[in-house]
């Protein structure tokens, strides 16, 4: 058992102790942030084992915890509130935002069993809303800090990633390289030129030798960009298809628990858009930033072997050049951004207005449609305008402040030459590189952005890859044949830890048994099964199959032992007969159609032109319900497994298949044990048994009979379902 | 169900619970007041729910109640719905879609984070404005026109 502790400043602790007459212990102490005017602030609940303290500014209350007989927690709109209560009598009452909301959801369940149980039973772990170094607010909860990511723990795992393409990574390095000493050597060999050839009038022979070097210089640098682009895209795409690889392992490996609470959103932008940045990024930007790098250490060596004095006049407006990129770039890019979001509303108005025509003209709305389109036209025409006007002035002040550098480098640079301290052609050569050092310079401004985001997207991935998967076999369990003897015992459960969806479930089946699960719908029925096939574990109390608890299991054995008919049937885009053998990969074709037959499905597959090769179209759209069922049911039949559930498997079928199907199972399931959950009552007429849930708990167990002879909750639910039958 | 308000109270039980009675002597306690629009209308269409949330009836204007029990009403509904109103935006930033907020409300300074789109940026007319952040609070800037020129400044140049 942990407490649910926040760090509270000393002055809080203080009150907490000051009148505490004995050492007691702390269970709970959190922050709410609304204080009792409801202004932003701050109102400390502490609970320990005697008494419960509502800590404000100015005034501290006291509640024995005796006195309190429920804690209950209200949402409400942008917030909530915790009331404890003595029967009808409020003892008092805390806001807060939803900011605190979950916390607050935990203690009050947490006093809740305080109160029943002397434990709190809480998380120890409260989300984390800030970071934890630099207080800054996080852009999503428990997530990471973009300004305190660890960079160098995030590049240390790229270069992991990395590693398998050494060779490529160094040859792409040596193509840059080579490609910067040739676009370093081509002004130089225009010096040597103008130097040694044009002035003096020299020899032809070592003009024609001076071209050649330019010529292989050009030849050098066009080959050398060619084998960079493909080297670089080449590599981008694989290590990104690999890290895509390792993630999408991870994440179908993963708890189930782990997977609800990522929302499929949030997992689609893992997979699109971080992926894609990073891609962008490691296929683009970093060779870029690499050769630049290089390019500028090179351009500066050159510059100041030809003149000291020159390099620092070029230099002069270096600083200005990158104030400016680093003020401008921002504004730049929200322009840009303001520009496409206007584009992106304009082209869903026009999707929408499309889509729903009938409508617009049903009720004469074309008008308002028209009115609505011009409006967001106009805000596309003021944010493009406004986006290249920033532009206009971005570039231009940046080509002004390196055309300074050319005045400075003609104007100090000529004086040289005419006092004889420089070349014409070291002049000449200066200026060329001049223009080559401001390009990257400026560049840089803006790959910083690029590299945060990648950065950001990276980080948010490799925690992902990190989080601790499913292990299917933990070495050292042994192999184990189910019986199908099935026993809860005092399982306790919820999705969220401050709702429990089952309470203290306790029964046993035996094995060969079929056993009926009934009980209005979010009473915990799928949860109950769910439970059984280890999708989740059970948070307190244990499941035995054959007297051994689930958890001593390998995973492998209780999912293939095991099978589950869904409630949603899940069907994969392919044939029929694919979708069939999907959990035994090695069944023939006649295990399948024996399969088929039992689920009372052969007949209407041999309908189809392409029998068992019929597709069965996206998420099996081009089948009917009752068809995609059947099609489920053989699936798990085809798995022959020692469990054999049935989610509301036949809801969508007429009485008489159904019925047939349940005769066609009975027919083999001598000794496989089976649930079916069902809403229908006819559905479990001829079970063994049946169990009846509500609110999380066995209220009434039994034949079909002896249920409806004691006239208890089965018997109300039989009478309304004839009722609602004689209305047909 | 009627909508007229006129003769209807409001008071506190002595538990803390809030009690309707209606002209005709019925009485219910532990109820609960909801607003049918709380963007578009938030003094018009209250509608009182008994404690099972069954509405008794919808009010169509709060200053039909009695001028004595609108305070209490006022409380109660400034405890229902938590949202605060921007006075005063002391900086903005823009990260990539994210918008790192520092305001001046009517309860207090506060600091918040949104996920820029528009689910959580949300025009309600042309000049005003409902910002709900990353925990799902909400907070709301009813006229930009009247926040200072500083604070409309930066909301223009943040917003789109």
């Amino acid at each position: 058992m942990s407490d649910f502790l926040e760090p509270a400043p000393a002055t809080i602790l203080e009150r907490v102790n000051r009148d505490a007459a004995k050492k007691e212990r702390v269970f709970i102490r959190v922050a709410a942030d609304l204080d009792a005017d409801g202004r932003f602030g701050c109102r400390w609940l502490v609970v320990t084992d005697r008494r419960v303290l509502l800590i404000d500014r100015a005034a501290d209350r006291e509640l024995s915890l005796h006195e309190i007989q429920s804690a209950q927690l209200d949402a409400l709109v942008g917030g909530g509130r915790l009331v404890l209560r003595n029967g009808n009598r409020e003892l008092g009452v805390l806001h807060f935002t939803n900011s605190a909301l979950p916390k607050f959801a935990e203690a009050a369940a947490g006093i809740e069993r305080l109160i029943r149980t002397g434990e709190a039973g809480l998380p120890a772990m409260v989300d984390r809303v800030r970071c934890e170094s630099c207080r800054r607010l996080l852009p999503e909860k428990n997530g990471v800090c973009p300004k305190c990511l660890d960079r160098w723990s995030t590049v240390r795992a790229l270069f992991r990633h990395l590693a398998p393409y050494r060779l490529p990574l160094l040859s792409l390095v040596a193509v840059l390289a080579v490609s910067i000493a040739a676009e370093l050597a081509a002004p130089l060999a225009v010096r040597q030129i103008l130097d040694r050839i044009v002035v003096p009038g020299m020899a032809l022979g070592l003009l024609a030798w001076l071209v050649g070097i330019l010529l292989a210089a050009r030849l050098a640098m066009w080959l050398c960009e060619t084998a960079r682009g493909r080297l670089s895209v080449w590599l981008g795409h694989r290590v990104t298809a690999d890290i895509r690889q390792t993630l999408f392992e991870r994440v179908v490996r993963f708890p189930m628990r782990s997977i609800d609470g990522l929302s499929t959103a949030t997992l689609l932008s893992r997979f699109v858009n971080d992926i894609a940045r990073l891609e962008e990024f490691l296929g683009s930007g970093a060779p870029l930033l690499v050769m630049s790098a290089l390019l500028l250490a090179g351009i500066l060596a050159v510059l100041l072997y030809l003149s000291p004095s020159l390099t620092a006049a070029i230099l002069l407006p270096v600083p200005l050049i990158i104030l400016w990129t680093w003020f401008l770039w921002k504004r730049l890019r929200k322009a840009q951004d303001k520009q496409s979001a206007s584009l992106a509303s304009l082209s869903v108005q026009v999707s929408e207005s499309l889509s729903g025509i009938r409508v617009v003209k049903a009720f004469c709305q074309e008008d308002k449609e028209y009115q609505r389109f011009q409006e967001r036209n106009d805000r596309v025409r003021q944010r493009s305008a406004e986006a290249e006007r920033e532009s206009f002035i971005f570039f231009t002040v940046i080509y002004l402040l390196m055309n300074t550098g050319v005045f400075l480098i003609w104007f100090i640079g000529g004086r040289q030459v005419l006092q004889s301290t420089l070349t014409i052609g070291s002049l000449l050569a200066a200026a060329s590189y001049l223009w080559m050092l401001y390009w990257p310079l400026q560049w840089f401004g803006q790959v910083s952005n690029s590299l945060n985001q990648a950065m950001t997207g990276a980080v948010q991935f490799f925690e992902l890859t990190d989080s601790p998967v499913e292990e299917h076999c933990v070495p050292g369990l042994p192999v184990r044949r189910i019986q199908g003897l099935v026993r809860f015992r005092n399982v306790t459960f919820g999705y969220n830890a401050n709702r429990p969806v089952l309470n203290e479930i306790n029964f046993q089946v035996e094995p060969g048994e079929a056993i009926g699960i009934i009980g209005r719908s979010g009473t915990g029925k799928t949860t109950l099964m769910n439970l059984l096939c280890r999708f989740y574990e059970a948070d307190r109390g244990a499941i035995l199959v054959d007297g051994v608890d689930i958890r001593d299991y390998r995973l492998d054995e209780v999912r293939t032992q095991v099978a589950i008919v869904p409630q949603e049937t899940f069907l994969f885009n392919g044939t029929i007969e694919e979708n069939i053998r999907y959990g035994r990969p090695d069944a023939t074709l006649e295990q399948i159609v024996a399969a088929a037959r039992m689920a009372n499905a052969h007949k209407f597959i041999l309908e189809r032109a392409d029998g068992y090769d019929s597709l069965v179209g996206a998420g099996g759209d081009r089948l009917s319900g009752g068809e995609r069922q059947r099609i489920a049911i053989a699936r798990a039949i085809l798995a022959n497994p020692q469990i054999l559930i049935l989610d509301e498997a036949t809801s969508s079928l007429d009485v008489e298949s159904e019925l047939a199907i349940q005769r066609a199972l009975a027919r083999v399931a001598r000794n496989r044990t089976t649930f079916i959950i069902a809403h229908r009552l006819s559905t479990v007429r001829n079970v063994d048994r049946l169990l009846v849930l509500e609110r999380g708990r066995i209220v009434e167990t039994g034949t079909y009979d002896e249920l409806l002879a004691r006239k208890g909750l089965l018997w109300e639910f039989a009478t309304a379902y004839a009722e609602t039958r004689d209305l047909q | 169900m009627a909508t007229n308000a006129k003769g209807i109270r409001l008071s506190r039980t002595s538990g803390g619970g809030l009690l309707l009675t209606l002209p005709d002597g019925r009485s219910f306690a532990g109820i609960q007041v909801v607003r049918a629009a709380p963007l578009s209308h938030p003094t018009h269409y209250i509608c009182f729910l008994d404690s099972e949330g069954k509405e008794i009836f919808m009010m169509r204007d709060l200053s039909d109640l009695a001028p004595e029990d609108r305070p209490l009403m006022e409380e109660e509904l400034r405890a229902r719905y938590i949202s605060s109103v921007i006075h005063r935006v002391i900086s903005l930033r823009r990260e990539g879609g994210t918008l790192y907020w520092e305001t001046e409300t009517d309860r207090g300074f506060r600091e918040f984070v949104v996920q820029s789109s528009d689910e959580n940026v949300r025009w309600l007319g042309e000049r005003s404005l409902l910002l709900i952040d990353v925990d799902g609070n909400r907070l709301t800037v009813p006229d930009i026109s009247e926040l200072d020129r500083a604070s409309a400044r930066i909301v223009a140049d943040n917003l789109i």
